[in-house]
């Protein structure tokens, strides 16, 4: 019930303010000591399903995402090009059969810009970057074109 | 190899089947209160606990199948897991499941290890797995066992039957794996393995059934009824001493292909198992037109080994909401006359929305038996093939808990144990052409 309310706010919340819902864009950042500069979604796909999980110089690549939220399903839906409950089931899979594991899971944007700053080979994504952390990641755009 | 019959018959030794969960959560609060780690439970984390729950009720017209009692209805169907990840270095990752699992007379929820192993990740293109390892067969072998993985509860039995499950699920020994990508191409996943296994109860129902139908064989070339009809000679009871495999090896290779939401599938693998087992059988004399009189009781011991072969192509198309898939799969055994066993199956998936899907499959298996099933006349025809029909419902209620429904329409009755359907053996009429079976099942999950 409680999970049916919270959709049935959003969807109206939606409806009214459309524009300040979702985002347009999903920011791509990297820790700095990571070469690479663009990213395809395929390659984000990869990364985020466990199949690529070293950069071209073999260092490990540790991806993270938002636990949940708009940014969140933006990334997976128009990015990696699946439902949030496929991807899910995707990593159930990986874990119940002893195949892998998901990527790290944090609450906030900010603990996601933290973590990726301070941690070598991260990978995450955001809706925007402070000015003031600029300098601490390596930002690699993804703009998602509207139909 | 038979051995020659004997009075004397020596205690029988029952299945062990050790192991328990509990042990697992016990290693969990010892780590938890004195290991210096820092334990996290939950989606993305280094120390990884996961497990379900899942509880079923299953029932059937017409005839008994996958437990002895389904005409009854039965909550005998059921599966508890629990699994435990950690990943000590950079390309290192262990991982242990332990499950129980009930089915009729099946498991009887004691519990083993389902899966263990260490991940040593090289390269994107190769890592290795060692262990018991899960390894790949068809599109969902994988996942079998764990029931919120998707829509259906019953995977369609012409690739996923429950009689192969012991050689099928996991193996002892190792495997190499990894993924190629090419712009061009797409993407391919491969896993080659190797290893044996011990069949944890050699007297589960499909054993049984082998058994049987082998020692009827042996009783009626050697011991043939007296042409006058007044001695006979009947099975009374066959055990399963052991069941081994000492080798299987076998492959998958998966081809993600560049039209979006179109993957290719094929896995073969091929192994031994070695049987052993003792029977029992009456000498039956008759004292008058329905009296008879058992005159003699024989022991015997029979071993032999099969090879065999399973290969099985798949393809499975996701687009949007929808998920249809289609595998063709032959067991090939090389030195019987039981023939080769195949199947197929064509299967629809719609995601209507996060908490509603549905589901459809239309299965169809063979045992391309040259004598039909136990040599049964052209009247009991239908023991050579079983056609099925399902739909099925999924409800996830919340992010943890689901419930799900399912109807299935059968033709045929290859896959049904006559050892779940007592008199059969002798009465095959009493097994029915066409039947339904109702399954439901909620799971819990975290």
């Amino acid at each position: 019930m409680k999970k049916l309310i919270s959709i049935l706010t959003v969807l109206l919340f939606m409806f009214v303010f459309p524009d300040m819902c979702i985002p347009k864009e999903v920011i791509v950042i990297a820790n700095r000591d990571v070469e690479a500069k663009s990213f395809d979604a395929n390659t984000l796909h990869r990364i985020y399903h466990g199949k690529k999980k070293q950069w071209e110089d073999r260092k490990k690549i540790i991806p993270v995402m938002l636990k949940e939220g708009s940014t969140h399903e933006i990334f997976i839906e128009q990015i990696l090009g699946e439902t949030v409950y496929k991807f899910i089931t995707y990593w159930k899979q990986m874990v119940f059969t002893g195949r892998g594991l998901p990527p790290k899971a944090l609450e906030t944007e900010k603990e996601v810009v933290d973590y990726v700053a301070l941690t070598s080979g991260a990978i995450g994504y955001i809706s925007e970057l402070p000015d003031s952390t600029l300098a601490a990641v390596r930002l690699i755009t993804l703009t998602v074109e509207e139909e | 190899m038979v051995y020659p019959p004997s009075k004397k018959l020596s205690g029988i030794s029952g299945v062990e089947n050790k192991g328990c969960i509990g042990l697992a959560i016990c290693i969990v609060a010892l780590l938890v209160l004195f290991a210096n780690v820092d334990i996290a439970i939950g989606f993305g984390e280094e120390l990884y606990i996961s497990g379900f729950i899942s509880q079923g009720y299953l029932i059937s017209t017409g005839n008994n199948y996958l437990v002895t009692h389904s005409k009854r209805g039965t909550a005998e169907f059921n599966e508890v897991a629990m699994n435990i990840h950690a990943v000590p270095s950079e390309r290192l990752r262990f991982g242990i499941q332990f499950i129980a699992r009930d089915l009729g007379t099946d498991g009887n929820n004691a519990s083993y290890v389902d899966w263990a192993y260490g991940d040593y990740h090289w390269r994107d293109c190769l890592g290795i797995r060692f262990g018991k390892i899960k390894f790949p067969y068809g599109l969902y072998n994988y996942d079998r066992d764990a029931d919120m993985l998707r829509t259906q509860i019953l995977l369609p039995e012409s690739i996923y039957t429950e009689n192969w499950r012991d050689f099928t699920l996991a193996v002892e020994g190792a495997s190499v794996y990894g993924n190629f990508h090419n712009c061009n191409f797409g993407e391919f996943d491969y896993e080659f393995f190797g290893g044996t296994l011990n069949v944890p109860n050699p007297n589960s129902a499909y054993w049984s059934n082998v058994y049987y139908e082998s020692t009827e064989g042996y009783i009626g070339g050697y011991y043939p009824d007296s042409p006058d009809g007044n001695v006979i000679y009947m099975l009374e009871e066959a055990e399963g001493i052991s069941i081994k495999m000492p080798w299987t090896v076998g492959g998958g290779l998966y081809w993600k292909t560049p039209l979006p939401g179109l993957r290719l599938g094929f896995t073969k693998f091929i192994g031994r198992y070695e049987i052993d087992f003792r029977f029992s059988f009456h000498e039956l004399t008759r004292q008058s037109e329905d009296e008879w009189e058992v005159t003699e009781t024989y022991f015997s011991r029979n071993w032999f080994h099969t090879d065999y072969e399973v290969n099985t192509s798949s393809v499975e198309y996701t687009i949007e909401k929808w998920t249809v898939a289609a595998e063709y799969s032959i067991f090939k055994q090389y030195d019987n006359s039981e023939g080769n066993p195949d199947g197929y199956y064509l299967q629809a998936n719609y995601q209507a929305c996060d908490w509603l899907s549905l589901g459809t499959y239309y299965s169809n298996y063979n045992t391309n038996s040259a004598h039909g099933s136990g040599g049964f006349s052209e009247e009991f025809s239908y023991f050579r093939h079983q056609n099925e029909i399902c739909f099925s419902t999924r409800i996830d209620i919340t992010d943890n808990w689901l419930m799900k429904l399912e109807a299935h329409s059968i033709d045929g009755a290859a896959l049904v144990k006559r050892i779940q359907n007592p008199g059969s053996f002798e009465q095959p009429s009493k097994i029915k052409k066409n039947w339904m079976v109702f399954v439901g099942k909620t799971t819990f999950h975290f």
